[in-house]
């Protein structure tokens, strides 16, 4: 152990920062990646793609999933170093490995996170930053303690039309905005047909079922409980709310520069189209939060009246973008160049390039875990103002629930023993 | 008033009892069992966060629900709603309940809900600051991550003493230490920083002069016009990149008289790389400069100043720009010459398009007439669209061509009625599919339209399509729109033995969308 320039203990990685840009595979950025499924094996993909980095191991409580991304390191390397892990901690407890990529299931960020900002790893974390608030701010919490970097996976931050749509909005092309309309999807999406009901049968021998339960509470196995439909289980993640918040209300939230703030009241309501015990997030959904000086935000999904995406709503016109494209009225808001001397955005061409240029000059990312929390918390205020049907009254900078100890329960979640955030 | 009272109090003194057989339903239930009593109990207890009386009675009938012999997944789910309104007046009976096995976990679930607080996680602990003199040690430490990271804490601290010191560093550090010192002193501001970069971004090497060269974009001024603008003229790739970055980044409005200044005089490349500068920038100053330099013999200023013009030009310069276009000397003038008229209409909100459309009369060329039609596509505004909705009917099929491809441009949906006759019954096969491309685009565009419109008329154009490849597209759209209506679509077109596998797939999708929406 060494003892590093903040002050902390930290283990120091073999070769970050002494390769000077030049891409030999001892020169690379070692990064060792947990949660290899849906999204982990695009993450995978990704950064097998960029030549700074280099994949060094793998880790997965589904030993298919973990093969399966294990032979994509080999196939794209041409050799077989890449290491396969079962646990997590053991992947941290490597000293060579300087940065990991966490895309677990929303009720292991937290826990993941957390012990690989203290092992001394920088983190590219998918989002929502963590299943809850508690857990998202231990993270800040720990990333600020250890000075490691932290880049959540909103990578809407780094596609040029976000970026030029949020460049529009600051630099007052449509006025001063009084409100802003966040677009989500509906529903609870039966991805492979598993469909939602609650089937208890033993767990696949491939599974680590304990494991990938770890710190939520005990139920028993059933498939639409775990890949890829655990988001619509609260004990896992939050519905499509909390699955899109890290993107369009992060989008909005960038355009108006929120990045270090949060709303004041927030009001939720939800439907329920069916009663499962495995599904059990609200198909439909309705936000509004409100921000100092007037600013509302609506946050909508399932519904047909709000676009998918966000829309900015100024007294001088709207701005409105998504994956999809980017609108404006009046129409040549679009076409107007941003000038040196206005607010210019960080550009970035790829999120994970960002993440590995930030790890090698220590900089800042893009979504580091800070501005991911404060783009996270509409939905977990949303969420629990639907769960609990009252309405939410935050203070912004001591990010606290004011005057309602029930909801304030919500804002964390009692780990199973013996999970426990350090 | 009495009687509402009276009744009232009737009705919340039946409540209690209305929840004794939920409760009982409930304490039979096993995973896999429905779930609507469990769900009713949930509605149960969110309405009572209102109500400390409702609440205190849901509590003890959650708490006794625990302790009974109840299913042990009855028992996970009362504990599990108990954490949500319990009070510390069950912590005693909770602690009780975690000493058994069964409901051991549930219970301290419960227990840590109810006694802990997440404001303790919210207060802030500060980073302990470090002396000022041990970070400028830990500069000079061997191992990169110790180095970089006090770099980047002392970069964060106040003072024009600190950036002096991080500045006399520079020259003790190895190439990879001097690329994160020149971009924390970028990110940190001080312009008094900036002749390090200027000299560094002059005589530098690699991977040092490009940080240089990209810090010198945040922290130089129009004295380091020319020096950027010579290096991007000079270099190549990312040193190139980085300097016309720089030039482009450049704060302050004598920055872009500077440029202005410099173009009149500069050198080929120089002037080149000026010219871009000024197109990037937006400089409306130089907009009669660079009219004139697009006649000039150089081909790159030529071309390039025909460049810039899309993003300097104004309103004011739009007869100049069409006179380009006019008597543009070969395709590719001509073809950038529309592009940069129909970027200039674009961001006027089309005020000029009459010259544009009278124009069209007036010339006899016929590629000018093609470029011109192509410009009104781009420019998108109402005022040309008779004169293209006349054109598509053209016995010229170069002209009805470019006339169906100017409203396929458009950038909303609005052409999609003109468009879809010609979809349908265009007599040339070859027009009637690009009519019918031209329509799935602007159904495609984003539209407030519901998407069981979307699907309607996605539906119109499935029946038009002749062709596997427009019903692949039409199916790979279809599956946007989660709807009924889509799905009848989906459903139709697996009989067709063109695109059933699509279908089937799009059909597939769309049930999942739809399942539980």
């Amino acid at each position: 152990l060494l003892q590093a320039a903040a002050g902390f203990p930290l283990i120091a990685p073999a070769r970050v920062l002494g390769g000077g840009g030049t891409t030999a595979p001892s020169d690379r950025i070692a990064v060792a990646c947990i949660g290899t499924g849906w999204m982990g094996s695009a993450n995978v993909t990704a950064f097998l793609d960029e030549p700074g980095a280099q994949v060094v191991a793998v880790c997965d409580v589904d030993s298919e999933h973990l093969a399966a991304a294990c032979a994509q390191v080999h196939t794209k390397y041409g050799n077989k170093d890449c290491a396969s892990y079962r646990n997590f901690e053991d992947v941290l407890a490597r000293d060579d490995v300087d940065a990991v990529m966490i895309a677990t299931p929303d009720h292991w960020h937290g826990l993941i996170g957390v012990a690989a900002l203290r092992a001394g790893k920088d983190v590219y974390g998918e989002k929502p930053l963590a299943q809850n608030w508690a857990e998202g701010n231990a993270i800040c919490e720990a990333a600020r303690q250890t000075r490691r970097v932290w880049q959540t996976g909103s990578w809407q931050r780094s596609r040029a039309q976000f970026r030029q749509a949020c460049e529009l909005v600051r630099n007052g092309r449509i006025g001063k905005v009084h409100t802003v309309e966040v677009g989500l999807p509906g529903g609870l999406t039966d991805f492979d047909g598993i469909g939602h009901l609650d089937q208890p049968t033993d767990p696949p021998k491939r599974l680590d079922y304990d494991r990938w339960l770890g710190p939520a509470p005990r139920a028993p196995y059933s498939p639409a409980r775990v890949h890829k439909t655990w988001r619509w289980n609260l004990d896992y993640g939050g519905g499509m709310l909390m699955d899109w918040v890290g993107h369009h209300v992060d989008t909005a939230h960038w355009g108006l520069g929120l990045d270090d703030t949060g709303p004041v009241e927030v009001e939720g309501t939800g439907e329920y189209t069916l009663a499962s015990a495995v599904w059990n997030a609200p198909s439909k959904f309705r936000v509004t939060a409100r921000y100092a000086g007037g600013l509302t935000m609506i946050i909508s999904g399932g519904y047909d009246d709000i676009r998918r995406g966000a829309r900015w709503i100024g007294d001088e016109g709207w701005i409105w973008v998504d994956r999809s494209g980017m609108e404006a009225h009046p129409r040549q808001v679009l076409f107007s160049r941003i000038r040196p001397d206005e607010i210019r955005l960080e550009r970035s061409e790829s999120h994970y390039r960002n993440f590995l240029d930030c790890v090698r000059t220590r900089r800042r990312t893009l979504s580091p875990a800070d501005v991911a929390l404060r783009s996270a918390t509409p939905g977990y205020l949303g969420l629990i103002s639907i769960l609990n049907g009252t309405k939410i009254r935050w203070d912004p900078v001591k990010q606290r629930i004011l005057g309602d100890p029930l909801a304030e329960r919500l804002l964390s979640r009692p780990m199973r023993s013996p999970w426990r955030l350090s | 008033v009495a009687f509402v009272v009276v009744l009232l109090a009737i009705l919340v003194a039946q409540e209690p009892s209305a929840l004794e057989p939920l409760f009982a339903k409930i304490a039979t239930y096993e995973y896999g069992s429905g779930r609507e009593h469990l769900a009713a109990v949930t509605r149960q207890v969110t309405e009572s966060i209102g109500s400390p009386a409702r609440r205190k009675e849901i509590e003890a009938r959650l708490l006794a629900l625990a302790e009974s012999q109840a299913t042990a997944a009855a028992k996970d789910f009362a504990l599990r709603e108990l954490s949500r309104i319990g009070s510390e007046t069950s912590i005693a009976r909770l602690k009780a309940l975690a000493a058994k096995a069964d409901t051991a976990e549930m219970a301290r679930y419960a227990m840590a809900r109810i006694s802990d607080s997440a404001a303790a996680a919210s207060a802030p602990r500060a980073a302990p600051a470090k002396p000022v003199a041990a970070l400028v040690a830990e500069m000079q430490s061997a191992v990169p991550l110790v180095r970089a990271t006090a770099i980047r804490l002392l970069s964060e601290m106040p003072g024009a003493t600190i950036t002096k010191t991080i500045v006399e560093q520079y020259a003790k550090l190895p190439p990879a230490g001097q690329v994160v010192l020149l971009v924390a002193l970028a990110d940190r501001g001080d312009r008094a920083a900036a002749p390090l970069f200027t000299s560094t971004a002059r005589s530098g090497e690699g991977e040092v002069r490009i940080a240089a060269l990209s810090g010198l974009g945040k922290l130089g001024d129009e004295s380091n016009v020319e020096l950027l603008a010579e290096i991007a003229a000079t270099t190549q790739g990312p040193q190139q990149a980085a300097a016309r970055e720089a030039l482009y980044s450049l704060r302050g409005e004598r920055v872009d008289k500077a440029i202005v200044a410099a173009l009149g005089a500069a050198p080929g490349r120089v002037k080149v790389e000026l010219i871009m500068a000024a197109g990037e920038r937006g400089i409306a100053a130089a907009s009669t400069l660079l009219i004139a330099a697009v006649g000039e013999k150089d081909p790159d200023v030529h071309r390039e100043a025909l460049r810039a013009l899309r993003y300097v030009a104004g309103v004011a310069d739009v007869p100049a720009l069409l006179q380009l276009l006019l008597r543009a000397a070969t395709a590719a003038d001509r073809r950038e010459s529309a592009q940069t008229l129909a970027s200039v209409l674009r961001r006027s909100g089309a005020t000029q398009i009459e010259l544009v459309v009278a124009a069209y009369d007036q010339t006899p060329s016929n590629e000018a007439r093609l470029a011109l039609i192509e410009v009104m596509g781009q420019a998108s505004s109402d005022v040309a669209v008779p004169l293209l909705r006349a054109l598509l009917g053209s016995p010229d099929s170069a002209i009805a061509r470019a006339a169906i491809l100017a409203l396929t441009e458009w950038a909303s949906p609005a052409p999609m009625a003109d468009l879809l006759p010609l979809a349908r019954e265009h007599q040339n096969p070859a027009l009637q599919i690009l009519a019918l491309r031209g329509y799935l685009r602007l159904v495609a565009l984003p539209s407030p339209r519901p998407p069981t419109e979307s699907a309607r008329l996605l539906g119109e154009a499935m029946s038009l399509a002749r062709q596997a490849a427009e019903k692949r597209t039409i199916l790979s759209m279809l599956a946007n729109f989660a709807c009924k209506e889509a799905l009848e679509v989906a459903q139709a077109a697996t009989k067709d033995r063109d695109v059933a596998e699509e279908a089937a797939a799009v059909v597939d999708r769309l049930n999942g969308l739809l399942k539980f929406l």
